[in-house]
């Protein structure tokens, strides 16, 4: 419905393809890839439909794989699409479409054939995701227990961005193993290849390995390591000149090797470690020069070295379960270039000095905790907390963004059954941010960041109601460090009521209604830390009701009627403030049919006519619709 | 013939908020020209304060160093005013309706939903060098 025109031809030709393959069992020059993830576990239909304000959006979903006497098809569709209406009429679209059908030949062999089709378009953007790509397949699959499967295929792909459309050989090559059993170690492994060559040397590649050993060593004791390795190559086509002779290649490099262990010390006190190192590079180039774009001169080099461990020490008791952490992150970035054509050095010194200043280097200390108390089946007592420590560093001296920032979060709750029916939960939140850049063009950013935050929940449960009202109050203080040498920094404290309530009734089998009320009061002004004290700027008032009157028949349907009403009223508080006063109210009679067509088959139906009024003033209507459709196959 | 009239004011703010009381006077000198009513008067000052709120706070991060950059154009009964930051964008598609009872909770998405309201058309252009919110107004 959102999709071009321009697309139908194609979508035809993959339907055709499909019911091809559906009724003479394969005779086709399509694709495939069994190494996707093609497990379709359930076979459904789904549709939603939404208009809320100006917006629009319709998704679908088909999910459907059989066995048949010889073969097995698998078909998966997935598009979403959003219009966003104003003067300007904005769109963006996604699809995906898969279809396999294998075919056994012989005990160890199958026939295999698959095609994938993408879309995507997306108008507040240059172009370039414009993208659409299709491809068709044909291979044989290799069942060699212990090595589950090894796949070759061989096809086409069509590959269209923007307006450049290119034909291309498609190659790939798969294998996998799973739970290859050596000496009480679990081996996994996974090997995917593919390329496809398209005009003018212009190709894309994928290749991804990944390796993982994993035992379990008597109860508790258990260990892994695992490697992972990706090389990608894209060919794209240049923005905005758009040739099919010209395009940018990007090759990413990725490896990633990791390790954990799971230990049991003594009694129930365990530690576990894990470790990781990311490896990754991006080169970026392009196949001809352009006068007109400085980058086709250079080749681009993008390096990331990062690692992380993590140990946890931990207790498993009845009453007290106590676990403690530590985690270090050290990441390093480093941008190069390098002269691929002929260009001037005082360009070349400007693009690599653009390139320095995104070098950085991170290194991060972080301690957590967590005690978990149960002193009785009725009670549930939990405090967390998490300390961490951060330095950024940048080489370039024009890179202004070094800073240390420390953190501490923790939070203590408590949640108490009192009976069956009544359950009562308080947490309450501390956050604590310093924030000090370490070059003095950005000092006057140094703040220290303190959030207070206490909530109480309650819930009534009875046969004929379930009540849960929900009260916050939120406190937000940001103070600056040298806002007296600075006049365009102040600090500022942020004060925040909520009470959230939600009532369900149940009358009788038939009737039943429910409600939900927020209010919310929230402040803000300029802060005075030394003498706690705040000069009020705005408030903010804001409340929401929708209540409705449900009504069900026996035994498919549910028709739900009643009314929502939202307002939003500012305030400017004080001389000083800047902001403007205004109301905004809209009243919305809203209705819901939901019809059960029977085990996993629903349909439903959600509208409601919003009346709107600015300032006390009508200010227009607006309709919003939901429609949803879900059937399991 | 007589000749179409059109006014174009750019104007860069820093992150200093006290700076917004000027867009009110920006605003009555273009209504010297092309009258319009007191209630839209208030529509446009309101959208256009909240766009640079947003383009302080949001985009900014309230960094003394980085500009905000008003635009307005007013040509054939329109007011187009746009409002570009320097910060690093966002994805627009993350600001949901606050007149929902999920997101009535939620700390962000106030701002952008007056300007829509009050504005006959809104867009949003974002990416890593900035975000612009163009807001147009029939007078």
């Amino acid at each position: 419905m959102l999709k071009s025109k321009e697309n139908r031809p194609l979508r035809l030709c993959i339907l055709s393809t499909f019911l091809l393959i559906f009724f003479y069992e394969i005779r086709s020059q399509i694709v495939l890839s069994v190494f996707q993830d093609t497990s379709l576990k359930k076979n459904y239909i789904s549709q939603i439909f939404d208009k809320q304000f100006n917006i629009y959006r319709l998704s679908s979903s088909l999910s459907f794989a059989q066995k048949f006497s010889s073969f097995n098809v698998s078909f998966l569709n997935d598009y979403e699409g959003f219009i966003i209406r104003g003067n300007e009429i904005s769109k963006k679209d996604q699809e995906k479409l898969f279809l396999e059908v294998d075919k056994s030949l012989f005990h160890f062999l199958d026939l295999s054939i698959q095609s994938n089709y993408l879309f995507n378009s997306d108008t507040k953007t240059i172009g370039l995701y414009e993208a659409e790509k299709i491809n068709g397949s044909v291979g044989l699959v290799l069942k060699l227990p212990p090595i589950s499967k090894v796949l070759f295929t061989y096809g086409m792909e069509k590959i269209k961005q923007v307006s450049i459309e290119q034909y291309g050989p498609r190659l790939s090559l798969g294998a996998n193993v799973e739970n290859f059993n050596i000496i009480d170690v679990n081996l996994n492994s996974k090997l995917f290849l593919e390329e496809i060559n398209l005009k003018d040397g212009r190709k894309n590649s994928n290749i991804f390995f990944n390796l993982k050993f994993d035992g379990q060593f008597e109860e508790n004791n258990s260990l892994f390591i695992s490697l992972d390795y990706s090389n990608l190559r894209r060919d794209y086509i240049v923005y905005p000149i758009y040739l099919d002779n010209f395009f940018e290649t990007r090759k990413e490099n990725r490896l990633f090797p990791t390790f954990g262990l799971s230990y049991n010390l003594f009694g129930k006190t365990y530690v576990n470690f894990t470790g990781q190192l990311n490896l990754f590079s991006i080169n970026r180039y392009y196949n001809l020069f352009d006068p007109t774009n400085q980058y086709s001169a250079i080749e681009r080099t993008l390096l990331e070295q990062s690692t992380e461990f993590n140990i946890e020490l931990f207790a498993e008791n009845k009453y007290f379960s106590p676990r403690f952490g530590l985690n270090y992150y050290l990441r390093n970035e480093e941008n190069t270039i390098d002269k691929k054509y002929e260009i001037d050095n005082q360009t070349f010194s400007q693009l690599a000095s653009t390139e320095l200043q995104k070098n950085n280097f991170q290194n991060r200390l972080r301690l957590f905790y967590n005690f978990v108390f149960r002193p009785s089946k009725n009670n549930l007592t939990f405090l967390n907390g998490n300390l961490s420590i951060l330095r950024y560093d940048t080489p370039s001296q024009l890179n202004d963004d070094d800073r240390d920032e420390f953190s501490f979060l923790t939070t203590l709750s408590t949640i108490q059954k009192f009976s069956e029916y009544y359950t009562l939960s308080i947490s309450f939140d501390i956050q604590l941010n310093h924030l000090v850049f370490l070059k003095s063009t950005k000092s006057s950013l140094n703040n220290w960041n303190r959030i207070i935050k206490l909530t109480a929940s309650s819930q009534y449960n009875t046969e004929f109601f379930l009540w849960k009202p929900n009260l916050e109050i939120y406190s937000n203080y940001l103070v600056y460090d040298f806002e007296v040498a600075s006049n365009s920094t102040k600090s500022f404290a942020f004060r925040q009521f909520v009470y959230r309530d939600s009532l369900e009734l149940f009358f009788s089998n038939i009737f039943m209604l429910s409600s939900i009320l927020v209010y919310k009061f929230s402040e803000r002004g300029k802060l005075f830390w030394n003498t706690f004290s705040m000069t009020k700027e705005l408030g903010i008032k804001e409340f929401f009701m929708r209540a409705l009157l449900y009504v069900s028949t026996k035994p498919k349907l549910q028709f739900g009627f009643g009314a929502r009403i939202y307002n939003i009223k500012q305030v400017p508080l004080g001389k000083s403030s800047f902001h403007e006063e205004y109301s905004y109210y809209s009243f919305s009679p809203e209705t819901e049919i939901k019809v059960f067509l029977g085990k996993d088959k629903v349909i439903f139906l959600q509208g409601w006519y919003e009346l709107k009024f600015w300032n006390y003033k009508i200010a227009g209507e607006n309709p919003n619709l939901i429609l949803t459709t879900k059937v399991a196959l | 013939m007589k000749k179409k009239e059109k006014i174009e004011i750019i104007r860069e703010f820093t992150s200093d908020r006290k700076l917004i009381s000027e867009l009110e006077e920006i605003l009555t000198s273009i209504q010297l020209k092309f009258p319009f009513g007191k209630d839209k008067f208030h529509n446009i000052l309101v959208a256009t304060t909240e766009a640079v709120i947003n383009a302080i706070q949001h985009g900014n991060k309230n960094d003394p160093q980085k500009k905000v950059t008003v635009k307005i154009i007013a040509e054939n009964k329109t007011i187009q005013i746009l409002v570009e930051d320097e910060g690093e964008g966002f994805d627009p598609s993350t600001l949901q309706d606050p007149r929902t009872p999920e997101n009535i909770l939620k700390e962000r998405g106030r701002g952008i939903f007056i300007i829509k309201e009050l504005s006959d058309s809104t867009s949003i252009v974002t990416g890593k060098s900035g975000t612009v919110v163009k807001m147009e107004f029939k007078i």
